[in-house]
């Protein structure tokens, strides 16, 4: 009971404060993206008789997350090197 | 020349069976002198004229082989022969069942044993008849009732031909307690001048066994139960506060389901375009994760019409129309092996980019 109370809140405040509503896609866009993701799903399931689909989505969402390190490691880093007293070049 | 008529009723009920079965009526009987030649005995419902008698078990235990070995049973319907030494049963859908005991010897001791089984009790009437012109008749009647305490009212009529024995339990019993109840009389009469007389001398007693064991096994039945539902207790009490916790705490699956409808809504309404394109992404990801692979290609059907310029006439040739096998039979070891390559280019592929990683960690972004 407690939680349904906290989710109930959260749910009106997401309604109270979200004041702004971004423009849906057009109905006929829509159709015309589900149709072209129908076709990649669909050539991708082709594909995956050939190479282990799975696999290979573990591993680029594993390059995705090194390469986020990465770039938020390097942005760190040029952080601390605007600041002299650290002397870190 | 005296006659010894010495009748034994037994009563054995226990457990859940003390209202139905195992009414044991053994009558033994001996005889000296005249000649016996039958004795019937007659099965009634207790006290009431819808109950129905259920079964009847006899044995035939005729002890000596000069006599005849068979037991006649009568009922309404048929004579059913008992051999020496077998058992018989007989289900009787009357309210009253005779049982005639045909013995055609004398001089003997033969002794049978009836077998009863009904709810509520029976109601017995033993006659006996002598080859000569007396006959005697012993009527016991047992009421036996889901009862846990005995009570006997014993009726005994000291007249010659009738004795009456009630056994009435009359407290509502569901324990699980045996008890014995054993009813005996003798009898003894005497022959004088060609006719039997009593000697007045009945010795009627009344046996129950095993009741104290009964009550005490009864007392410490309570207790057990009493002693297992104060130990039940804690987890009752345990169940009904994890129960109250857990209504006050864990949602139902429910309200966590329009939840999450209410959510989807909302989100699509304040973001837009950008929430269907993210739930677009998101559902063919799952669809490529979670869906079966593809393995056949549907060609449309296609037809090509082409002009025959000899007969002057259309050609229309039809293609497709069916399903094509991405991987052909026989070849699938190619696909495998296709895989297994790709699999292992993908790794060395993940592991050098890894170690570039790495080394522009080790170097401190340089680059």
């Amino acid at each position: 009971m407690i939680i349904e109370m906290l989710l109930s809140l959260v749910t009106n405040l997401l309604d109270i404060l979200l004041v702004f509503e971004l423009p849906s896609f057009p109905s006929e866009l829509m159709e015309y993206l589900n149709s072209a993701f129908d076709y990649i799903v669909g050539g991708v399931g082709l594909l995956a008789n050939y190479t282990p689909i799975i696999y290979l989505i573990a591993l680029l969402g594993l390059v995705i997350v090194l390469d986020a390190c990465m770039y938020i490691y390097k942005t760190v880093l040029w952080l601390l090197k605007k600041i002299p007293n650290l002397n870190i070049s | 020349m005296s006659c010894i008529s010495s009748v034994t009723f037994c009563v054995v009920a226990s457990a859940e069976e003390i209202d139905v079965s195992n009414i044991k009526l053994t009558q033994q009987q001996s005889f000296n002198g005249g000649t016996l030649s039958g004795a019937t005995i007659n099965f009634y419902p207790n006290n009431s004229t819808e109950e129905k008698l259920e079964k009847a078990f006899v044995y035939n235990s005729i002890r000596d082989t000069n006599w005849s070995n068979l037991l006649t049973i009568q009922n309404k319907d048929e004579d059913i022969l008992v051999n020496k030494g077998e058992k018989t049963h007989v289900k009787v859908n009357n309210l009253y069942y005779s049982m005639l005991v045909q013995v055609q010897s004398v001089d003997e001791t033969y002794n049978y044993e009836a077998y009863i089984t009904r709810p509520g009790g029976i109601r017995a009437t033993v006659n006996y008849t002598d080859g000569t012109s007396e006959s005697f008749n012993d009527d016991v009647s047992f009421v036996v009732r889901k009862d846990k305490t005995i009570n006997i009212d014993l009726s005994f009529t000291p007249s010659k031909d009738v004795q009456r024995v009630y056994i009435s339990l009359t407290k509502d019993c569901a324990s699980e307690i045996p008890y014995y109840v054993s009813v005996s009389y003798e009898k003894t009469l005497t022959f004088y001048g060609g006719e039997y007389e009593g000697d007045d001398k009945y010795q009627v007693s009344v046996d129950i066994q095993s009741e104290e064991v009964g009550l005490l096994e009864g007392i410490l039945s309570k207790i057990t139960n009493v002693a297992d539902y104060i130990l039940e207790l804690p987890q009752k009490i345990w169940n009904l506060v994890s129960d109250g916790l857990k209504s006050l705490f864990v949602p139902s699956e429910q309200y966590i389901l329009d939840f999450k409808a209410d959510m989807d809504n909302l989100l699509e309404d304040k973001f837009g375009f950008a929430y269907q394109s993210i739930t677009l992404l998101d559902n063919s990801l799952d669809r490529i994760v979670f869906s079966d692979i593809t393995n056949t290609i549907y060609l449309p059907k296609t037809d090509i019409t082409l002009r025959d310029v000899t007969n002057n006439d259309d050609v229309i040739y039809s293609f497709g129309g069916y399903n094509v096998k991405v991987v052909p039979e026989k070849f699938e070891f190619l696909a495998d092996l296709c895989s297994s390559i790709i699999g292992i280019v993908a790794t060395l592929a993940f592991a050098n980019s890894a170690r570039k990683r790495y080394f522009e960690f080790l170097e401190g972004a340089v680059r």
